[in-house]
């Protein structure tokens, strides 16, 4: 178990890298401050700051009157998980198992990261040099940083926050040895226990090794003794990593970083033939594919593939990818690149076919598919389906093809009936379009309407189909949707075009006379 | 006659024996026979069947019907649109999917698809898949994907104009896998439409205008085939009915057997070949 501290997390976030020779930048951040009652108060000094006394909860004036120069910036604690979990994304590269540190009642300022490294260590030289590179690398961003190997967390946490160096190991079995010297609050313990158990003169956390429990816990409650346990390894103590590792996950790292693009894509390639392999392995089709960059500056840009059906065709998914490979961008070069089968469905081998006959379509619409929604976008490759409407715009509902899952209404199902058996026209407007025109009342058709500046006689009319609002749904503002009852005319002009119009509403004596509305073209 | 060229180019023709020529009959044998073997390299045609659109229509047309493997424009406004519905409720009749390309304008201009309309012409929509582009450059891109993906029957691209460049690409798209793709201009004009004077790679052009309906108020279009390789320009009248025992619902198995059809109403009369005649 690894507990990584960052002493000065909030301000090392806004100050950045250090320049080389280790000089300070002018302007660089060096306190943050929280406004508490009309008064300003420290949130976090820097190093610097804190040796010269400055403290959280300091008014900033007496800062200012100490450092008259000082650099303040209003502290933001939502940035500051922000960014953390940005780094514990780039902690990813030690291990899968990476979680905040979420412990707020905790006594130490700071932010800090658990990283659980069994059976990740040998891969950095063993437990010792992975912690020496994590605080190197870290510091080389700017960051001050301690980290410390023990055999559980509590003992880790303690180890980073509470020894000089910035790396400590705690030897297999050394937990009870190491605590015992320590003061009481290297066991994660609220700032008001510890007051309570220092009045009774219990200052070392081996003080309470051999109390008997049954009076601290009806004193204390449960959380003093099971954070001594937990410490001492009597009780597990498991950590939620924080994104769920898919284990369909294939990973490229690099000698040397890559920036071209034909290296991206051809590492691609070999990442996909090695993930759909394994798909092929356990019998599932990838139906979401997350390609991961990770950039030698830290940041990890990452392209999301959907595809309308399982898939495991290294080919197809390269082509969905390629789309995107161009977007990425690779900075100051890429340090590994990995694909991740984010969401898989089962998918059975099937026999490939013998002969294709020619002619004949071949194969099924998904390929395709996919490749015009990746492009063009999810939204804009859809199919049509009917829905239980008699309102012509609400009949047909577009569905977009890969929104499979999302629920049986947005679901497109083949085969469905269309609740129509009169002509409809083949296009409808996107909204009723407003037309002037003649027509004798109360329910004859127009015998002249203008529409789009150009006025058409009509020659022929049939209807009226008179089409009821539903009353069981809410009436919108717009135009021609307040329900009202719709006379629904087809007529032709002279030269022969159809049209479909509808008269919004009926005649009343006492009222405005209703409007018309153009909604669709017949062919 | 370019393949041969390039063979020639490429000095292979040369390097053939030179084939022994009996005499002038048999030569003239001998030279139709590359002639035609050249030009169905050339032009992949003959390897998909062609499509009947109305019995008294398709012998007018060279290839007894509308050629598979091709492109082929259509204009003229909503009545094109109808008319191109009506080809493509054969190709649904037949089981093929259409892959429906247009831009955000046409659908705003012209109106959107409408599945309801779309199922009376016979055109279930479970048969196909719109893409909307945001650009002619994606739809152009969209629709070369549909034809060379071998998965749609037919592949329908919405635009005003295309360049000759991007109109090659989509013929040449079409014969790899004998869809048919049609680019379809259904905005609303003003005024009468004419024959367009542009070059194309299309093999036939045609410019469909609405004509008066008859007592039965079945749509009925003049249709002008502006321009045919290999044949002449001609013009009908046809009209679209929907089949004798038309349904909607989709699990009743004359819901795909009978979609109805074209019919020609009358022949208008025969125009001179390669003709870019007004009407």
């Amino acid at each position: 178990m690894v507990s990584l501290w960052l002493p000065n997390f909030a301000i090392d976030r806004l100050a950045g890298a250090p320049s080389p020779d280790g000089a300070r930048a002018p302007g660089r951040i060096q306190v943050t401050v929280v406004r508490e009652q009309n008064t300003l108060r420290v949130a976090a000094a820097d190093h610097e700051l804190a040796s010269h006394g400055v403290l959280p909860g300091m008014p900033l004036t007496d800062v200012r009157a100490i450092w008259p120069n000082v650099a303040v910036a209003f502290a933001d604690p939502a940035a500051d998980i922000a960014a953390l979990e940005k780094l514990a994304d780039w902690a990813t590269r030690y291990t899968p198992w990476v979680a905040l540190d979420g412990n707020p009642e905790a006594t130490i300022a700071g932010a800090g990261l658990w990283l659980d490294v069994s059976g990740c260590a040998h891969l950095f030289g063993g437990e010792a040099a992975l912690i020496e590179d994590l605080v190197t690398r870290l510091r080389w961003r700017g960051f001050a940083a301690r980290a410390a190997v023990a055999d559980t967390l509590g003992v880790a946490w303690a180890a980073a926050r509470f020894t000089a160096k910035t790396t400590s190991l705690v030897a297999p079995g050394g937990a009870r040895t190491f605590l015992a010297p320590l003061p009481i609050a290297a066991l994660r313990l609220p700032t008001t226990m510890i007051a309570g158990l220092e009045r009774l003169g219990l200052r070392r956390a081996g003080d309470l090794f051999d109390l008997p429990r049954g009076p601290l816990v009806s004193r204390f409650g449960e959380t003093l003794l099971s954070r001594v346990d937990q410490a001492l390894g009597r009780v597990r103590e498991p950590i939620s990593p924080r994104p769920l590792v898919a284990p369909l996950r294939e990973v490229m790292p690099f000698a040397e970083p890559i920036g071209r693009a034909e290296d991206i894509a051809e590492a691609a390639r070999r990442l996909l033939t090695r993930l759909c392999y394994r798909l092929q392995q356990d019998e599932l089709g990838l139906r979401r594919l997350v390609f991961q960059v990770y950039r030698v500056d830290g940041e990890r840009p990452s392209v999301r593939i959907g595809t309308s059906a399982p898939v495991r065709t290294a080919t197809h998914l390269f082509r969905l990818l390629d789309e995107h490979l161009s977007s990425i961008d690779p900075g100051f070069g890429i340090d590994a690149l990995a694909v991740e089968a984010a969401v898989v469905e089962p998918l059975a081998a099937a026999q490939l076919a013998l002969k294709r006959r020619r002619g004949v379509p071949a194969g099924s619409l998904d390929p395709l598919v996919d490749r015009l929604a990746n492009r063009l976008g999810k939204a804009d490759v859809v199919r049509l389906a009917p829905s239980e409407s008699f309102i012509p715009e609400r009949a047909s509902v577009s569905i977009p093809v890969l929104a499979a899952g999302d629920g049986p209404r947005r679901r497109w199902q083949p085969g469905r009936p269309w609740f129509v058996n009169r002509e409809r026209p083949l296009a409808l407007l996107s909204q009723p379009e407003p037309i002037e025109v003649v027509a004798p009342v109360p329910d004859e058709p127009p015998r002249l309407f203008r529409w789009r500046t150009v006025l058409h006689r009509v020659h022929t009319a049939e209807g009226p189909e008179r089409i009821a609002p539903e009353w069981w749904r809410p009436t919108t503002t717009t135009l021609f949707d307040r329900g009202e009852t719709r006379d629904y005319f087809r007529v032709e002009d002279d030269d022969g075009a159809r049209f479909w119009l509808f008269r919004n509403g009926l005649y009343a004596p006492d009222a405005a006379s209703p409007r018309w509305f153009l909604h669709g073209l017949f062919p | 006659m370019a393949l041969a060229a390039t063979l020639q180019d490429r000095g292979e023709l040369a390097s053939l024996p030179p084939a022994p020529v009996r005499d002038r009959a048999e030569r003239g044998q001998a030279l139709a026979r590359l002639r035609a073997s050249i030009g169905a390299i050339e032009r992949g045609q003959g390897r998909h069947a062609a499509l009947p659109l109305a019995p008294g229509l398709d012998p007018g047309l060279p290839w007894g019907g509308l050629p598979r493997g091709a492109l082929h424009e259509m204009t003229g406004g909503q009545a094109a649109f109808g008319f191109l519905a009506a080809v493509l409720s054969a190709v649904v009749a037949d089981g093929g999917q259409v892959l429906w390309c247009q831009t955000a304008h046409a659908a705003n201009e012209a109106g959107e698809l409408y599945g309801a309309g779309l199922a009376h012409w016979g055109i279930a929509p479970d048969r196909l898949v719109i893409a909307r582009a945001r650009n002619t450059q994606d739809m152009l891109w969209a629709m070369e994907e549909g034809l060379r993906s071998a998965a749609v029957a037919a592949v329908v691209g919405e635009a005003a104009r295309v360049s000759l460049t991007a109109n090659r690409r989509l013929q040449l798209a079409a014969e790899t896998t004998g869809a048919l793709a049609f680019l379809l201009d259904r905005l609303p004009r003003v005024g009468v439409t004419t024959a367009s004077a542009a070059t194309t790679a299309a093999l036939t052009r045609w410019r469909v205008s609405p004509a008066r309906t008859g007592s039965d108020h079945a749509p009925r279009w003049q249709v002008d085939l502006d321009y045919c390789r290999g044949g002449p320009s001609r013009a009908w009248q046809l009209e679209w009915r929907p089949g004798a025992s038309m349904t909607h619902d989709p699990h009743d198995p004359a819901y795909r057997r009978d979609p109805g059809g074209l019919a020609v109403v009358a022949e208008l009369r025969d125009r001179p070949a390669g003709g870019r005649a007004v009407a």
